[in-house]
C-alpha cells in the first residue's frame, strides 16, 4: 500500500513538473503573411529558463519572405529593428552583439523552424517586452507583447529544489 | 470644356480629375519583395497602404532580397461611364454627349529599388481622353535608417513633382478615395490648390523623417518648371503656373496601433504664389492648412476596414486677379471636408462610401456662369458622395498569377447635392446638381 502511494505520489509530482515544463516552452508560428499567429506571450515566473520556437509554417524561402522571433524592451524595438533592417539577411536582421537584444532565432523560411533558449534572470515583472520579426519592414506589424509574470514563493521555491 | 490641366489661374481648377488619376500598388514592387501587393495593400490591389506598406515606402522602396526583379510595370484603367443628364456637347473629341468607354490611362511605371538606399516611382501615362502621354507621379527618395535619443528613426529626401505623393497614409489628396474614377463626367469647379492644384508642373526636394514609428515630419518645397521643361515631360507652356519662389509644404503625423487597429492623426500645408503677369509684381497667393485622420483594421477573419478624413482650409489673397478683373475681391477662402470608409473581405469584395463638402467665398468673377462648369450664383459650393462596390480577384497570396496578375473591377456611382453653388439651375442654364450624377463601371488591370 505504501508503496502504491509512493508511486501515486511520483506520477503526480512528475506530472506536475513536465506541466512546469510546458509552461516555459513557447511555439510562435509565422507564414508567407506578415503576421504571427500569437500577439501575447505569458512567461509564469517561476520559469527560469524559457525556450522559444518559431516555426515558419509558409512556403516562401527565407530571402523572399523569411521571419525571425526577437525579443526586446518595447522601447528599444524601432532602433533594433532599423538597425537589423542595415545588417542584412545574412546576420538574420540583428545588428551584432547587440545588448539590448534578449533572445533571437535566426531567419527561417517556408517549413524551416529554430528555437532559442533563454534565462529570464534579465526579465522584470511589469517592464514592457516586445517580441518581434526583425524582417525589415515586418517588425510594423510582426509583433506581440511578451508578459513576464512575477513568480509566488512557494512557486519559485519548488522550480528552484527540482 | 473639361481640361486636364488648369491654366496658369490656380483657381480655375475645373477638373474632375481631382478625383481620380490616383495610383496604385505596382507588381514590379511586389516581384522586388517577394511579397504579394496585399502585404502592402490593404485590397489586394490598389493604394491603401497597410503598416508594413507604409515602412516600404518610407524606408525608399528598396527593400526585397529577390535577385533580378525588374522595376518596371504596365497598368491600364478603362471603364463606361453614364450620366444622369446628357451634356450639351461631348466632353472630348471622339466621344459622345454620354454613355462613353474609355481608356482612362494606359501607365508605365519605373517603380523600384535603384541602388542599396535609393528607390523610384515614376510613371508616364497615356490618356485615352485626351490622347496624349505626360508624366504623372515622381518620386525619387533616398532613405537611411539610424538612431536619435535611443529612438530608431528613418529619413530621406524625396525629389517629387506633387505635394503629398510622398505621403504615407490614405488621407491626403494624391493617395485619397476613390482612386479612380470616369475621366468624362463633370466634376466641382473648386477645390485648394493642395488637391494636385500644382501637381506635375513643379518639382523639388522634400526631406522627412519617422521617429519611434510614431512622429512624421517632413518638409518641402516646389519650383514652378519651365515651358522648356513641361514641353519635355508632356505638358504644355500654357500650364506652366508662374509661380513667384518656392512653393513650400510641410507635414506632421503621429502613428500608433493598438491589436490589429492602427490610427494617425496629422496636420500639414501648402503655400503657393503666383506671379501670372511678369511685367506686374502683383501676385495670387494660396495658404492651405489641413488636418487628416486615419483608421485602418485588419482582423484575423479575413475582415478590414479603413477610414480616412481630410479638412483643409485655404486662404486666398489674389492680388493679381482682382487687378485683373479676375476676381471680385482679393481676400477669399475656400474649405474641404472629405470622409471615406472602406470595409473588404478577404481583400476581394470590398465596398467604400465617400463623402465631401466643398465650401467658400461667394466670387462671380472666379466662379462665373457658365453652362456646365460654372456657378450661377458666383459659389464654389459643392457636396457630394461617392458609393463604390468592388470585386479583385487577384494579387493575394495565393492567388492566381501572383504576382503578375492584378485586376480590380468595380461599379462607382458618384452623386451630387450640390454643385458649384445650387441644387437646381447651378450654372444658369438649367442644369441641377444630380443631372451629373454618374455611374462608371470601371476594369483596373496591372503586370
Amino acid at each position: 500500500m505504501q508503496k502504491q502511494q509512493a508511486g501515486f505520489a511520483l506520477i503526480l509530482l512528475l506530472g506536475a513538473g513536465g506541466a512546469l515544463a510546458d509552461e516555459c516552452a513557447f511555439q510562435v508560428t509565422g507564414g508567407d503573411a506578415i503576421r504571427f499567429d500569437q500577439r501575447t506571450l505569458e512567461v509564469p515566473g517561476s520559469c527560469l529558463q524559457v525556450a522559444l520556437t518559431f516555426r515558419h509554417v509558409g512556403h516562401s524561402a527565407a530571402r523572399v519572405m523569411g521571419h525571425n522571433w526577437v525579443l526586446a524592451k518595447s522601447k528599444d524595438v524601432s532602433a533594433i529593428a532599423n538597425a537589423g533592417a542595415a545588417a542584412g539577411l545574412e546576420r538574420n536582421y540583428q545588428p551584432t552583439n547587440d545588448p539590448r537584444i534578449i533572445a533571437a532565432t535566426k531567419v527561417v523560411g517556408g517549413g524551416e523552424s529554430d528555437t532559442v533558449t533563454f534565462s529570464t534572470a534579465e526579465l522584470r515583472p511589469g517592464e514592457d517586452y516586445t517580441y518581434f520579426c526583425s524582417s525589415p519592414g515586418h517588425w510594423s506589424v510582426m509583433k506581440g507583447k511578451l508578459v513576464f509574470r512575477a513568480a509566488s514563493k512557494e512557486k519559485l521555491a519548488a522550480t528552484t529544489s527540482r | 470644356m473639361m481640361r486636364r490641366r488648369d491654366t496658369y489661374h490656380i483657381y480655375l481648377i475645373i477638373i474632375p480629375l481631382l478625383w481620380v488619376s490616383k495610383s496604385w500598388a505596382l507588381p514590379s514592387y511586389a516581384r522586388q519583395t517577394g511579397a504579394p501587393c496585399a502585404q502592402c495593400h490593404t485590397i489586394a490591389f490598389g493604394p491603401q497602404l497597410t503598416p508594413y506598406g507604409r515602412q516600404f515606402k518610407l524606408n525608399g522602396y528598396v527593400w526585397g532580397e529577390t535577385k533580378g526583379s525588374i522595376p518596371l510595370s504596365l497598368m491600364a484603367v478603362a471603364g463606361y461611364n453614364q450620366t444622369s443628364k446628357d451634356l450639351p456637347e461631348a466632353p472630348a473629341p471622339h466621344f459622345s454627349t454620354n454613355d462613353n468607354f474609355a481608356l482612362n490611362e494606359l501607365t508605365g511605371f519605373i517603380a523600384g529599388r535603384i541602388t542599396q538606399h535609393m528607390g523610384a516611382f515614376i510613371e508616364a501615362a497615356y490618356s485615352g481622353v485626351e490622347r496624349h502621354t505626360a508624366w504623372g507621379a515622381f518620386d525619387v527618395r533616398y532613405a537611411r535608417t539610424g538612431q536619435l535619443g535611443g529612438k530608431g528613426i528613418v529619413y530621406g529626401v524625396s525629389l517629387n513633382n506633387n505635394p503629398t505623393v510622398t505621403d504615407l497614409w490614405n488621407s491626403t489628396p494624391v493617395w485619397s478615395f476613390p482612386y479612380t474614377g470616369s475621366h468624362l463626367a463633370p466634376g466641382p469647379g473648386a477645390a485648394p490648390v493642395l488637391f494636385d492644384g500644382i501637381s506635375e508642373r513643379v518639382l523639388g526636394p522634400n526631406v522627412y523623417m519617422m521617429i519611434d514609428d510614431h512622429l512624421y515630419l517632413e518638409a518641402g518645397a516646389y519650383k514652378g518648371m519651365s515651358d522648356n521643361w513641361l514641353d519635355k515631360v508632356g505638358l504644355s507652356a500654357e500650364e506652366n503656373l508662374h509661380l513667384d519662389g518656392l512653393a513650400t509644404y510641410w507635414r506632421a503625423a503621429w502613428q500608433f496601433d493598438k491589436d490589429r487597429s492602427s490610427y494617425s492623426i496629422g496636420v500639414l500645408g501648402l503655400n503657393v504664389k503666383q506671379q501670372p503677369d511678369p511685367a506686374a509684381r502683383l501676385t495670387d497667393r494660396y495658404s492651405d492648412i489641413g488636418f487628416d485622420a486615419t483608421y485602418q483594421f485588419a482582423g484575423d477573419n479575413g475582415i478590414s476596414a479603413t477610414g480616412n478624413l481630410l479638412y483643409v482650409h485655404e486662404t486666398r489673397h489674389l492680388d493679381a486677379a482682382f487687378a485683373a478683373g479676375e476676381s471680385d475681391s482679393s481676400a477669399n477662402h475656400l474649405n474641404q471636408l472629405q470622409l471615406d470608409a472602406t470595409i473588404a473581405w478577404h481583400q476581394t469584395w470590398v465596398g467604400s462610401v465617400g463623402w465631401f463638402d466643398t465650401t467658400g467665398s461667394n466670387n462671380a468673377g472666379l466662379f462665373p456662369a457658365a453652362e456646365i462648369d460654372g456657378s450661377a450664383n458666383g459659389s464654389p459650393n459643392s457636396r457630394g458622395y461617392t458609393l463604390q462596390l468592388e470585386y479583385v480577384p487577384f494579387g493575394k497570396t495565393n492567388s492566381f498569377g501572383a504576382p503578375w496578375m492584378n485586376a480590380r473591377f468595380g461599379l462607382q456611382y458618384k452623386g451630387y447635392q450640390r454643385f458649384n453653388g445650387g441644387s437646381s439651375n447651378y450654372d444658369g442654364f438649367g442644369r441641377s446638381a444630380s443631372d451629373n450624377n454618374t455611374l462608371f463601371v470601371f476594369a483596373w488591370l496591372a503586370i
